[in-house]
């Protein structure tokens, strides 16, 4: 999953979410190590301070940690990971949900018309 | 000491025109800060003043706690708008150069960044193309361990495979006792790998903010506060 | 750091020179060959050789010339360009002190005003045939024998100075032209003329002097600059005062110097405006 940096968002933000998403998907797996903050910026190129700001938030909310000597890697609590996707999921459809409301659709129509996508989506 | 740049009422007039009006900026290690303007609202101005190319006509800035002078350029590795390469020496030899008055240079650095863009260092200067110039020159800055960069307008004329490459090197040599300060008028590319901007207006300070602060109130990017705040001022 | 200055002076400064410098050599050879190993032979081959010889010697002129050119302009070119051009970025960043810069120019272009003068002054011995030379040995001799170690001691201080003072009313003068914004070039060659003409005129203020009765009575008590066995020698007993003028010559030199030198610096370190 490539990096996308938005410019009308904080840096730091952006961040945050995506590195969530990477250890929610599975690319940076429980227990694996994440790159130096160094290496890790100059990939995505972005400033290190940012991305260092990020890693501290994400130790701090439990989904990293660092261990003096060996680095930085993402946690081995699969509960927590599994919490943060439902939390994302929830987010994501919340966000989506409102936007249907917006455009005037009712909650079978909503279903229907996931039901049909999602059955498309499998061929 | 934490800041390595502090400006106090720095003021440079050049005859009745103003270049820099009452600039104060206090800039601490470890950051990598724009320096951001139109034409002729006082960066480079305000860089040559850093590096004792010209006097302020009042007010003062300090590098490290220094004011330009001996002290201040062992710390500062100055990367100017214009090519400042002679035309009689190889670039082994600017390097040579380099190596001897800097004890900060690293030749390996150098000739490592040399070999990855492929510039033959048995070339005269002088039969180099205008943008591999650039190149030679923005190696030599980089390959010192200085604790201040000052880089004007490092990626100007340069096309956009260079300028990745640029921001590239920047970014592998950052550290947390340097800070990189680097003017441009090109804010899109640059911004991601910025912490904190100045913006300069007419010769003074208009804002000092972070990147993300900036996004944060404003919800939109640097770039595009920038066109907004100086539309006005375009002439 | 002064040291590393003067290195890369010379190493900038040596590809215009040593070139020109075994052309001279190279060609005052020649010429002197070609004069000297005449001997019977036809028309055609003397009309060649006159031709030739005629050209070497041109050249070798030319040469001579373009030497003096060359030193001037070097001298030009590597404080204007070098130091107030584009590769003033450079220079000026450098951990070095601004009088470090114009020291190291000033001394290395001495280096080669010297060394052009003895090179010519070789040059133009090598015209000279063996025989002639060892009787313009004997009577050089002579002459100088009059004279003890500290004229020549004070004529080469003078000599040096001066060449020193040239080179920094120069430096002084494009310093001075570089103050302003527009027409540098044309200012620059209005303050030389104007240095130039202070430094002239400094001496015939001062010379008036040297023959008032003051001096008169100091020079003729002491043989100055005389070597003992001579002071019955015709002239021998000019030169104490000859030597007492040197004297006054060289501090008002060495004065003059100094004041472009400290103004050069201090223009440079105050008023820099590279573009």
């Amino acid at each position: 999953m490539p990096w996308e940096i938005k410019s009308d968002r904080p840096i730091y933000t952006q961040l945050i979410e995506q590195i969530e998403l990477k250890i929610c998907s599975g690319e940076y797996s429980p227990g694996s190590k994440l790159p130096s903050v160094r290496e890790l910026a100059q990939e995505i190129s972005v400033n290190p301070n940012t991305l260092q700001r990020s890693f501290a938030k994400l130790e701090e909310d439990g989904l990293l940690f660092t261990n003096r000597t060996s680095g930085r890697f993402v946690t081995e609590d699969i509960n927590m990971i599994c919490s943060i996707k439902s939390k994302i999921a929830k987010e994501h459809v919340q966000q989506f949900l409102e936007n249907m409301k917006k455009l005037g659709f009712e909650t079978a129509e909503i279903l229907k018309m996931l039901k049909t996508m999602l059955e498309e989506m499998k061929k | 000491m934490r800041q390595i740049l502090e400006c106090k009422n720095l003021t440079k007039s050049f005859g009745s025109v103003k270049a820099l009006d009452s600039v104060n900026l206090n800039i601490e290690r470890g950051r990598i800060v724009g320096l951001l303007g139109p034409n002729g609202s006082g960066k480079s101005t305000f860089l040559k003043i850093c590096n004792e190319l010209l006097t302020p006509s009042s007010g003062e800035v300090r590098i490290g706690g220094f004011k330009p002078g001996l002290e201040s350029k062992k710390i500062v590795s100055y990367l100017p708008e214009k090519s400042y390469l002679n035309d009689w020496m190889r670039v082994s030899e600017i390097i040579g150069f380099f190596k001897d008055f800097y004890s900060d240079f690293s030749e390996k650095k150098a000739y490592d960044m040399l070999k990855s863009l492929n510039i033959d260092a048995n070339c005269k200067l002088k039969t180099l193309s205008k943008g591999t110039k650039e190149k030679v020159q923005l190696i030599l800055v980089m390959s010192r361990r200085a604790e201040l960069y000052l880089l004007d307008e490092p990626i100007g004329g340069v096309d956009p495979a260079a300028r990745d490459y640029i921001l590239d090197t920047i970014l592998k040599n950052y550290s947390e006792d340097a800070t990189i300060i680097l003017s441009t008028h090109l804010i899109a590319d640059i911004e991601k790998i910025l912490d904190d901007i100045v913006f300069l207006k007419n010769g003074q300070v208009a804002l000092t903010k972070s990147v993300d602060d900036i996004r944060d109130e404003y919800g939109k990017s640097v770039d595009a506060l920038f066109r907004e705040v100086f539309r006005c001022y375009e002439n | 750091m002064l040291r590393k200055l003067m290195k890369y002076e010379f190493k900038a400064t040596a590809r215009w020179f040593f070139p020109l410098y075994i052309a001279i050599v190279l060609f005052a050879l020649i010429s002197r060959t070609l004069i000297s190993t005449q001997s019977v032979e036809n028309d055609i081959i003397k009309n060649l050789r006159g031709i030739l010889t005629t050209i070497s010697i041109l050249a070798y002129v030319l040469l001579f010339v373009g030497t003096m050119v060359i030193s001037l302009v070097v001298v030009v070119q590597r404080f204007y360009k070098s130091l107030l051009g584009n590769e003033g970025y450079l220079m000026f960043t450098l951990p070095v002190k601004t009088w470090q810069h114009t020291t190291s120019k000033l001394l290395i272009a001495m280096l080669w005003n010297v060394l052009s003068a003895l090179i010519g002054f070789c040059s133009i011995i090598l015209f000279i045939p063996s025989g002639e030379m060892s009787k313009m040995i004997n009577e050089l001799s002579e002459i100088m024998g009059v004279f003890n170690a500290s004229f020549f001691i004070l004529g080469g201080l003078i000599l040096l100075i001066n060449i020193a003072r040239t080179i920094i009313e120069i430096y002084a003068a494009i310093s001075l032209g570089h103050i302003f914004n527009k027409h540098r070039i044309i200012l620059s060659f209005a303050f030389y003329i104007g240095i130039n003409t202070i430094s002239q005129v400094v001496y015939m203020l001062i010379l008036p002097f040297v023959s008032s009765p003051f001096v008169k009575v100091i020079s003729e008590d002491i043989s100055f600059g005389v070597s003992i066995e001579h002071n019955s020698f015709p002239f021998a007993n000019m030169v104490p005062q000859l030597m007492t003028l040197s004297v006054i010559i060289l501090v008002i030199s060495i004065i003059l110097s100094a004041g472009y030198y400290i103004a050069t610096n201090y223009l440079l370190k105050t008023k820099l405006n590279l573009e």
